[in-house]
């Protein structure tokens, strides 16, 4: 039981949870891991029990963002909120070093709040009922001690659809959670891309130097474009192609199924675990390749398998 | 099974399974998995959540076995959360089984 709870432990600061979210979790482990025990569970059915202790943090620490999502206690404030003509609506947004999130609101309309916002009159901030537009309209002059750029927290209501997001980042974060999409196309240099508990169609995913994630997705295509961030996806369904192009970053996915995986890197690794595509394409120039999945029966067509002079292994 | 849908599933048998009585951790986890087949760690992070959003509170209390257990009580608001989500529910799969059964259960004939 030691080993179980210490290795949940790595997983939560892994994660990177509070000490008090921690402590908890691992008080409440303790309790229920012993009344297990008492009832005859043995020590080495605890991970088949009560579960990988990297998904028990994963998911607390998702469930941790969801809640700093209602925020006005994290420091956010109402911005401005918008009604909405239809059931569907357009994003644009263009920033430079600020951090914008989205996720499901319980409201009728759209609700835009910040934090560490300087000066308002850097942004437009608008909403004609079908497109909302969030914009720095000044530029960003080299500034000593500016060490907080603003972060954007946007609630969508759970009906509407995200017709066109189009986000063009340089040094923020952009994240997604619980929405339905049809056509995203998010762009950031040296920011993360998180898309979380997303229903979408077209996911069209770029990031120079910063990481890109994708946690639980149902799309109809996935293109992922990085240089040297890395990728990872967790379970998440395409009905169709997932295209992974990569120069150095590595790409991790997990419990991933798709009709097709294509995959092209320069020297960047791909580690993949359960990963069920009808056909399979892989291409490297010196980076590893290795997939490993436990279903046999499930056969995965070959289309293209090549590498310089890194080591492919499928098992 | 798409995660959310699950998810909003699990809640209402958590609900309900501590509208009956308090429990602890671990037997509400042990009755909902005789009849689901869920794994422990989705039952945990849905406690911990519905406690946050102030549908359960908790309280300690003492084992035969000595150690203190945490129990989970269902509030006011946590009740008003589940009848909604039941009334959700019963109007859901009531669509699913009007479609289902729609002309009688005749599916094998599609094939023959």
């Amino acid at each position: 039981m030691q080993k179980y709870l210490s290795n949940l432990e790595e997983a939560m600061k892994q994660e990177g949870l509070s000490e008090e979210v921690i402590k908890e979790v691992l008080s409440d482990h303790e309790e229920m891991i012993t009344a297990a025990m008492e009832e005859g569970v043995q020590e080495e059915d605890l991970t088949e029990k009560f579960g990988n202790p990297e998904d028990i943090a994963r998911a607390i620490s998702m469930d941790n963002i969801e809640e700093d999502t209602s925020g006005e206690e994290q420091g956010y404030r109402l911005l401005k909120a918008f009604d909405l003509k239809g059931e569907h609506i357009e994003v644009e947004g263009k920033l430079l070093n600020e951090s914008i999130s989205f996720t499901r609101g319980k409201g009728t309309g759209i609700e835009v709040f910040v934090k560490d916002m300087p000066k308002e009159s850097d942004y437009t901030v608008k909403c004609d009922g079908e497109t909302l537009t969030i914009k720095r309209t000044t530029k960003l002059f080299f500034s000593f001690g500016q060490k907080q750029s603003a972060k954007f927290r946007i609630n969508i209501p759970a009906n509407i659809l995200i017709k066109n997001a189009d986000i063009n980042i340089t040094n923020g974060k952009i994240s997604m959670k619980k929405l339905m999409s049809q056509n995203l196309k998010l762009k950031t240099v040296n920011g993360k891309i998180s898309l979380k508990d997303m229903t979408n169609d077209n996911d069209h995913l770029t990031s120079v130097n910063g990481k890109i994630k994708l946690y639980d997705v149902t799309a109809n295509k996935t293109f992922v474009s990085q240089v040297s961030g890395s990728t990872k996806m967790k379970n998440t369904t395409v009905q169709n192609e997932v295209y992974i192009r990569s120069v150095s970053g590595d790409v991790e996915l997990k419990d991933v199924t798709a009709t097709d995986i294509e995959y092209h890197s320069v020297s960047g690794s791909l580690k993949g675990k359960e990963v069920y595509p009808k056909t399979l394409s892989l291409k490297s120039v010196s980076g590893d390749i290795y997939i490993k999945n436990s279903n046999k029966e499930h056969k995965i067509k070959i289309k293209n398998k090549q590498s310089l002079s890194g080591k492919i292994t499928l098992e | 099974m798409n995660a959310q849908f699950k998810r909003g599933i699990l809640e209402l048998c958590v609900l309900k399974e501590l509208m009956a009585k308090d429990m602890y951790g671990y037997e509400i986890i042990s009755e909902i998995s005789q009849h689901l087949d869920v794994n422990e760690n989705t039952i945990y992070p849905i406690l911990r959540r519905l406690t946050k959003d102030g549908y359960f509170e908790t309280y300690l209390k003492a084992s035969d076995k000595g150690a203190a257990r945490k129990y989970y009580k269902v509030t006011k608001k946590g009740y008003q959360h589940y009848v909604k989500l039941r009334n959700d529910w019963d109007s859901f799969i009531g669509g699913v089984y009007e479609i289902l059964n729609k002309g009688g259960k005749e599916d094998a004939k599609v094939f023959e």
